[in-house]
């Protein structure tokens, strides 16, 4: 069964609170940000994996932890 | 007029209509179903007088006021906007909350998530969501003693605040004069498990925001999202 995402809208002036499906554009919308959102965390977990091999090469040289760290 | 202070009558005194006026009536806390009411009630306030304004629609928050010489005002720092709660949803939106009364606001969260991802705020007006990409940011996240980035752009359609999982994040969002025709900066700090976040920027636009939608990047939210506004003065 298809999800029915909705959007909750406040209004702070009249008090009224109004529930209505997502518009198509908003749906696309939600899709590109759930792209984006885990090409991010992809980039920053290589990002992490290459910071933690370069210290074991670096370690692997015979620096300290202080000398990589003054890098 | 309200500012006469306290009157102690004697026994046989004759209380006079001014007396019951101006001790008793224009020095007590007045209820009022709105605004309007007040106005129509009271179209010349005197300085020191008290009101409470009653509830008028299910998000409009009751508020005691004091008529400051210029302006009805609350008494306290932080006066609550609206309170919103809801289930499962996509997308919160918050409307006509900014306005010219508050330069500076303050959001508060506790949501939890059908799936995990960021936590974005994303200014809105009169013609809707701002979803160009001007607002930049910087997120860090700490765990375990260790910062490390969550979020950054300079080209983003929305601000980051957080991250949420399928638990609960909970924080608030210090908003810089929104609803003025100046840049609108943000600072957020919210928590999910053992895990901090902070972020903070700007957008690039001089636009008067009136209001905001709050959503996750991933999954529906469930929860409360309230708005204060910071006393100017």
């Amino acid at each position: 069964m298809t999800e029915t995402l909705k959007a909750v809208i406040f209004d702070a002036a009249t008090g009224e609170v109004t529930e209505r499906p997502l518009t198509a554009d908003e749906i696309a919308d939600r899709e590109a940000m759930q792209a984006e959102a885990e090409a991010r965390e992809e980039e920053a977990e290589a990002k992490a994996t290459a910071r933690e091999s370069a210290l074991a090469k670096l370690a692997a040289l015979g620096l300290t932890a202080d000398e990589v760290a003054a890098l | 007029m309200a500012g006469a202070g306290k009157k102690t009558f004697t026994a046989g005194e004759v209380l006079t209509a001014s007396d019951v006026n101006t001790y008793l009536m224009e020095q007590s806390v007045m209820y009022f179903g709105g605004t309007a009411a007040r106005a129509s009630a009271i179209p010349t306030p005197t300085t020191g007088m008290t009101s409470y304004i009653g509830v008028t629609g299910t998000a409009t928050i009751p508020q005691i006021e004091t008529y400051t010489g210029s302006a009805w005002q609350t008494p306290y720092g932080l006066t609550q906007i609206v309170n919103a709660s809801a289930s499962a949803a996509a997308t919160i939106t918050l409307d006509n909350v900014f306005n010219t009364t508050y330069e500076n606001y303050r959001i508060e969260f506790n949501l939890t998530s059908s799936a995990s991802g960021l936590i974005r705020i994303r200014l809105r007006d009169g013609s809707g969501d701002s979803t160009g990409t001007n607002y930049k940011f910087s997120a860090q996240q700490i765990v375990g003693g260790s910062w490390a980035n969550l979020d950054n752009s300079t080209t983003e359609n929305a601000f980051t605040c957080g991250f949420n999982d399928v638990t609960r994040a909970s924080g608030s969002v210090n908003l810089y004069s929104p609803n003025i025709a100046n840049l609108t900066s943000y600072n957020a700090q919210s928590s999910y498990q053992q895990y901090g976040t902070y972020a903070g920027g700007t957008i690039n636009v001089s636009t008067q925001w009136t209001g905001f939608k709050i959503y996750a990047t991933s999954g529906n939210i469930t929860g409360n999202v309230r708005v204060y506004g910071v006393r100017n003065s």
